[in-house]
C-alpha cells in the first residue's frame, strides 16, 4: 500500500470510529478555544494600552497648556512649578509599555506573570511594585490557562495516542501480524507509512490552525518569519512525539500495551520530568525575596543620603562627567536644596541600576541552569522556545524591566543635567521632555 | 469477598507489566516526598533569616521622625506551612514579599514563578501532583481489565454460577484496587508526618486526616467506575479508552475550562481600572500630604475646638500626626470597599469553579487539596487581611507618637528614639485553624459525598450478567 492508499485508509478508518472522531473534534474545539483565549488576551493588552496612553497624552496636554497659560501647574497644588526640571520631568509622564506581540494568540506562556506597562519617573526601577501582573484569581493562574501551546503540547500527544494506539496492536491482539507481513514486505514500513499518515494529517491540522488566525488578524505578512518559525517548532515536535509513539507501536505487545506504554510515556515527558526539574531546581536555585533590592532601598539609601554631598557629587560626576561644566558645579553658592536633592537621588539611582543587574545576572544564572535541562526536559524546551517567539517569555519581561531601568536612568541623567546647570523649562524644552524616551 | 480481593492481589503481584510502574511510582513519591519536605524545611530557614534581617533594620534605625518610619516601613514574606511540602497550591504564582508601609495597601509581589522561564506546566513535583495526577491513573490502570479479562476468558459466567454475586464480584474487586491507592496514600501521608514530626500539632493531624479521607474517597470513585466500565463495556481495551477519556477530560480538559468559564462569568476588573477607581474615592478624602484640602480644614477647626486655641501652632500636639491617621483611616475604608469587592468576586470565581465537582470530582479534590494543605487562595487572603490588620496598628502607633509624642506641628525634624521603634512589635502569623476554612469547601465536600454515593450505586446496580459478555 502507497502513502496516498494509506492515508486515504486512515482517514476512512477516524470517520468510521466514533471514538477517534470524537477526540479529533474536541481537540479542535479546544485547540479554537485556546486561540480564542490567545487573542482575547492580545486584544485586552492592546485596549489596556490604548487607555494608558491616552490619559498619559491628556495629562501631558494639560501640562502644554499650563506653558501656555504661563501657570506654574495644576491650581490645586501650589507647590507645583513645571518651570524647574523635576516638576517638568514628573508632568512629561513618561510609559514605558511592553507592547504584545500578536503571536500571544498561539501560546500565553507566562504573560499572565508579568506587568506590562508602568510610569516611570526618577525615583523608578525595575523591581517596583506597581509593576505587576494583571489581577487574576490565583487559583485559575496556577491551574493554568488554556492556550494553543498548551493544546499542542499537551493534548496534540495525548490526540496522537488515541490515533495511533491501535496501530501494529490491533493486529497482535486479533493474531493478524503474521498476515500481515505476507500482505507487507516490511513490517516497520508499514508501521512508518500509517504514523506517517497520520502525521501529515496533523500537519494540515497544524497549518490550519496556525494560518487562519494569523490570515484573519492581519499580521500574516508582518509576522511571516516568526509564525513559520513557529510552525517549524510545532511541527518537529509533532515529529518527536510521532516518532517515540511508532517505536512503543512496533515493540508493543498489543492495543492495551501500547494504550498504557504510551500515556505513561506522555505521563513522564509532561508531568513527572517538568515537575521533578522543578522541584530541583528550587532546591538547587530557590527563588529569591528580592533582599538586594529591599537593601538597597532601606540601608543603602540611608547610607547614601548619610554621606557627606561633596562624596556624593564625585560619584555622579564619575559617571556623568559633564556634569563637572555644569553652572552649580562651578559656583557652589548656587547649589540649593532641590539640588543637592538631585544629586543624592542620582547616586541612588546609578546604585540601584548596579543592585538591578546583579539581580537579573542571577536569575540569568538560575535560568541557564533551565536550559541546561533541556535535553532531558524536551517539552519544557519546546514550550520555552515558543513562548519566546510569542515574546511571552521571562527573556522578554527581563528585557522589559531592562528598558524600564534605563528609562529611569536616562530621565534621572537628563534632570541632574538640567538642575545643575538652573535650567529654566519652557515649552519647548519640556516637548524635549516629552520625548524622551521615544526611542525606547 | 476476601478470598476475591486476595485474588487480586495475587495476580497483581504476578503481573510483571504492572507491578514496575506500581513499584516506580511508590518509589518515586518516597522520593519527592523527602525533597518536598526539604524544600518547604529549606524555605521556611530563608523567610525566618530574611524576617530577622528585616527586623534587625527595624532596631537599628536608631533616632527617626516617625513618619519617616511610616514610609520606611517593613517586610513580611508569606509563611510556608508544613504541607506546602505536600501541595504546592498557588504558592509559585503568587507573590512572596509584601511591603507594610504609610498610605498604602500594597500587594504581595515577587512569586516564584516570575523569577525564571517556565519550567513546568503541571507545578513542582510534589505528592499531591503524583496523588491526583498519577495514582488515579495507575489505578486505572489496574483496575481496567479486572472484570472485562474474567469475560473476554469465560470465568465470568463459572463464577456467577459459582454462586458469587455480581454485586460481591465488583464492590471485592473495586475493594482491592482502592487498598493499593490507599496504602500509597498512608505511605506519602505518613511520611510528611514522619518528616514534619517536630510540627506535629493538632491542626496539621485534623489536616492531614481530612486529606486522607477526601483522596480516598476519590481513589474509590475512580476505581468504582473503572471496575463499573470493565463490567459494562464489550472488551479491556474499551474499558481502558473510556477511562483514559475521562481521565483526560477530568484532569486536563475541564479544570482549565472552568476556570475559564468562571473568570468570564465574574470579571475582575483591569489594574488600572481597579487602580482609577480607587484613585477616585481617595481623592474624595483627606490627603496627608495635600495641605489645603477641604477635609484637612475641617479637621484643623475640629481639633482647635477641641483644644479651645486660635491657630495649629498653639496646639500643644503635632497637628501633622493627626493628619496622617486621618488619611490612613480614609484610607482604610477606600482599600477595604476596593479590595473587599475584588476578593468578592474572586470567591464568586471559585463558588462558580466549585460547580465543575459536579461533573468532576477531580476539580473538588484539587480544591480541598490544596485548602486543607494551607496553599489555597483562602489562605493567602488571610495571611494577607492579617498583615493589613499588622500594618494598621503600626502605622497608628507611629502617627499616634507623631501626634502626642512631644513634638509641635511643622516639626517634621522631630525623632522617636530607638526604644520606641523596638517597642512596636514585629508582625506574627500564625497559619489558622483548618474548621476556619472547611466553610469555603462545603461545596467541593458536598460533591465528594455524592460522587462516593453515586460510585457506589453504581456498582450496587451493575449486573455484568447484561453486558456483552
Amino acid at each position: 500500500m502507497n502513502l496516498i492508499s494509506t492515508l486515504k485508509y486512515e482517514i476512512l478508518h477516524i470517520v468510521r470510529n466514533s471514538y477517534k472522531l470524537i477526540a479529533i473534534l474536541l481537540f479542535l474545539i479546544v485547540s479554537v478555544y485556546g486561540l480564542h483565549n490567545g487573542s482575547a488576551l492580545y486584544n485586552e493588552r492592546n485596549s489596556e494600552i490604548k487607555t494608558i496612553k491616552d490619559k498619559s497624552t491628556t495629562l501631558q496636554e494639560d501640562a502644554f497648556e499650563w506653558y501656555e497659560k504661563g501657570l506654574k501647574g495644576p491650581e490645586e497644588r501650589p507647590w507645583v512649578d513645571v518651570s524647574t526640571p523635576f516638576w517638568a520631568i514628573w508632568y512629561a509622564n513618561h510609559q514605558v509599555i511592553d507592547e504584545p506581540n500578536p503571536l500571544m494568540t498561539y501560546s500565553i506562556g507566562q504573560a499572565e506573570q508579568f506587568g506590562y506597562y508602568k510610569r516611570v519617573s526618577m525615583w523608578s526601577t525595575a523591581y517596583d511594585k506597581d509593576l505587576t501582573a494583571e489581577i487574576s484569581n490565583p487559583e485559575r493562574v496556577a491551574i493554568g490557562s488554556l492556550d494553543f501551546s498548551f493544546v499542542w503540547l499537551f493534548l496534540m500527544p495525548l490526540l496522537l495516542i488515541v490515533l495511533t494506539y491501535s496501530i501494529h496492536g490491533l493486529e497482535r491482539d486479533l493474531g493478524f501480524t503474521k498476515l500481515l507481513s505476507v500482505q507487507e514486505s516490511n513490517l516497520k514500513s508499514w508501521i512508518a507509512k500509517r504514523f506517517l499518515a497520520i502525521g501529515i494529517f496533523a500537519t494540515v491540522i497544524l497549518v490550519l490552525l496556525i494560518a487562519i488566525p494569523a490570515l484573519l488578524g492581519g499580521y500574516m505578512g508582518s509576522h511571516f518569519s516568526e509564525i513559520a518559525l513557529l510552525f517549524i517548532y510545532k511541527f518537529f515536535y509533532l515529529l518527536f512525539w510521532l516518532f517515540l509513539l511508532a517505536l512503543i507501536s512496533f515493540y508493543g505487545k498489543g492495543q492495551t500495551d501500547a494504550a498504557l506504554k504510551m500515556v505513561g510515556l506522555w505521563l513522564v515527558l509532561t508531568i513527572v520530568l517538568p515537575g521533578l526539574i522543578h522541584q530541583y531546581i528550587s532546591l538547587k536555585h530557590p527563588p529569591g525575596f528580592m533582599m538586594e533590592i529591599i537593601n538597597a532601598q532601606r540601608d543603602d539609601r540611608e547610607q547614601i543620603y548619610d554621606m557627606e554631598l561633596d562624596s556624593v557629587k564625585q560619584t555622579v560626576f564619575e559617571t556623568y562627567p559633564a556634569l563637572r561644566e555644569s553652572k552649580l558645579a562651578t559656583t557652589d553658592s548656587l547649589v540649593t536644596q532641590p539640588a543637592r536633592n538631585g544629586m543624592y537621588r542620582t547616586a541612588l539611582n546609578l546604585h540601584m541600576s548596579k543592585v538591578i543587574n546583579n539581580v537579573m545576572a542571577n536569575q540569568q544564572d538560575r535560568n541557564n541552569v533551565v536550559r541546561k535541562t533541556y535535553f532531558i526536559n524536551p517539552v519544557i524546551a519546546f514550550q520555552n522556545r515558543i513562548n519566546a517567539i510569542a515574546k511571552t517569555d521571562f527573556d522578554t519581561n527581563q528585557n522589559y524591566r531592562k528598558k524600564i531601568q534605563e528609562a529611569a536612568t536616562k530621565i534621572n541623567k537628563q534632570l541632574i543635567l538640567d538642575e545643575w546647570n538652573a535650567k529654566e523649562v519652557d515649552e519647548a524644552h519640556f516637548r524635549n521632555y516629552v520625548n524622551l524616551l521615544s526611542d525606547e | 469477598m476476601y478470598n476475591i480481593i486476595k485474588n487480586e492481589w495475587q495476580a497483581l503481584i504476578h503481573n510483571k507489566r504492572l507491578i514496575g510502574p506500581l513499584g516506580g511510582i511508590s518509589l518515586l513519591l518516597v522520593v519527592i516526598a523527602y525533597f518536598g519536605v526539604q524544600d518547604a524545611k529549606s524555605n521556611q530557614n530563608k523567610k525566618q533569616q530574611a524576617k530577622e534581617e528585616i527586623r534587625q533594620q527595624w532596631e537599628s534605625i536608631g533616632d527617626y521622625n516617625p513618619h519617616g518610619a511610616a514610609h520606611y516601613g517593613t517586610y513580611t514574606f508569606k509563611p510556608t506551612t508544613a504541607l506546602t511540602a505536600l501541595d504546592n497550591g498557588i504558592n509559585n504564582t503568587v507573590g512572596t514579599v509584601l511591603q507594610l508601609e504609610g498610605h498604602r495597601q500594597n500587594e504581595i509581589i515577587h512569586s516564584p514563578d516570575s523569577q525564571s522561564l517556565m519550567l513546568s506546566r503541571f507545578g513542582t513535583l510534589k505528592p499531591a501532583v503524583v496523588l491526583q495526577f498519577i495514582i488515579p491513573l495507575l489505578l486505572i490502570f489496574l483496575a481496567f481489565a479486572s472484570v472485562s479479562s474474567e469475560k473476554e476468558q469465560g470465568r465470568l459466567k463459572l463464577l456467577l454460577m459459582q454462586g458469587v454475586s455480581s454485586r460481591k464480584l465488583l464492590f471485592s474487586k473495586t475493594i482491592s484496587y482502592w487498598i493499593i491507592g490507599v496504602i500509597i496514600l498512608l505511605i506519602t501521608l505518613g511520611i510528611q508526618l514522619l518528616l514534619f514530626s517536630s510540627d506535629t500539632q493538632g491542626d496539621l493531624l485534623n489536616r492531614l486526616l481530612l486529606l486522607f479521607v477526601f483522596y480516598a474517597v476519590f481513589y474509590w470513585i475512580v476505581c468504582a467506575i473503572t471496575v463499573y466500565l470493565s463490567a459494562a463495556l464489550k472488551n479491556n481495551t474499551a474499558a481502558l479508552t473510556s477511562m483514559l477519556a475521562l481521565w483526560v477530560l477530568w484532569v486536563i480538559f475541564l479544570p482549565k475550562i472552568a476556570g475559564a468559564f468562571s473568570e468570564e462569568t465574574h470579571p475582575l476588573p483591569s489594574r488600572q481600572a481597579f487602580s482609577a477607581a480607587m484613585q477616585e474615592d481617595r481623592s474624595k478624602g483627606i490627603d496627608g500630604h495635600n495641605p489645603l484640602s477641604e477635609q484637612e480644614e475641617k479637621l484643623k477647626d475640629s481639633v482647635l475646638q477641641v483644644y479651645n486655641v486660635e491657630i495649629v501652632d498653639d496646639l500643644p500636639i503635632n497637628f501633622d500626626g493627626l493628619v496622617m491617621q486621618a488619611d490612613e483611616d480614609f484610607g482604610a475604608k477606600v482599600w477595604d470597599k476596593h479590595f473587599g469587592a475584588l476578593e468578592t468576586t474572586i470567591l464568586q470565581q471559585k463558588k462558580a469553579y466549585q460547580w465543575s465537582g459536579l461533573i468532576n470530582p477531580f476539580a473538588s479534590l484539587q480544591s480541598l487539596s490544596m485548602g486543607l494543605a494551607g496553599t489555597d487562595n483562602w489562605h493567602h487572603t488571610h495571611f494577607q487581611q492579617e498583615a493589613e490588620t499588622y500594618r494598621r496598628v503600626f502605622i497608628k502607633t507611629l502617627n499616634d507618637h507623631h501626634a502626642f509624642g512631644g513634638s509641635k506641628t511643622g516639626d517634621w525634624g522631630w525623632t522617636a528614639n530607638q526604644e520606641f521603634y523596638n517597642s512596636i512589635s514585629d508582625f506574627d502569623y500564625e497559619t489558622p485553624a483548618i474548621n476556619q476554612a472547611l466553610a469555603v469547601y462545603k461545596t467541593d465536600m458536598a460533591f465528594m459525598g455524592l460522587w462516593f454515593i453515586g460510585s457506589f450505586f453504581l456498582l450496587l446496580f451493575a449486573n455484568p450478567k447484561n453486558t456483552h459478555s
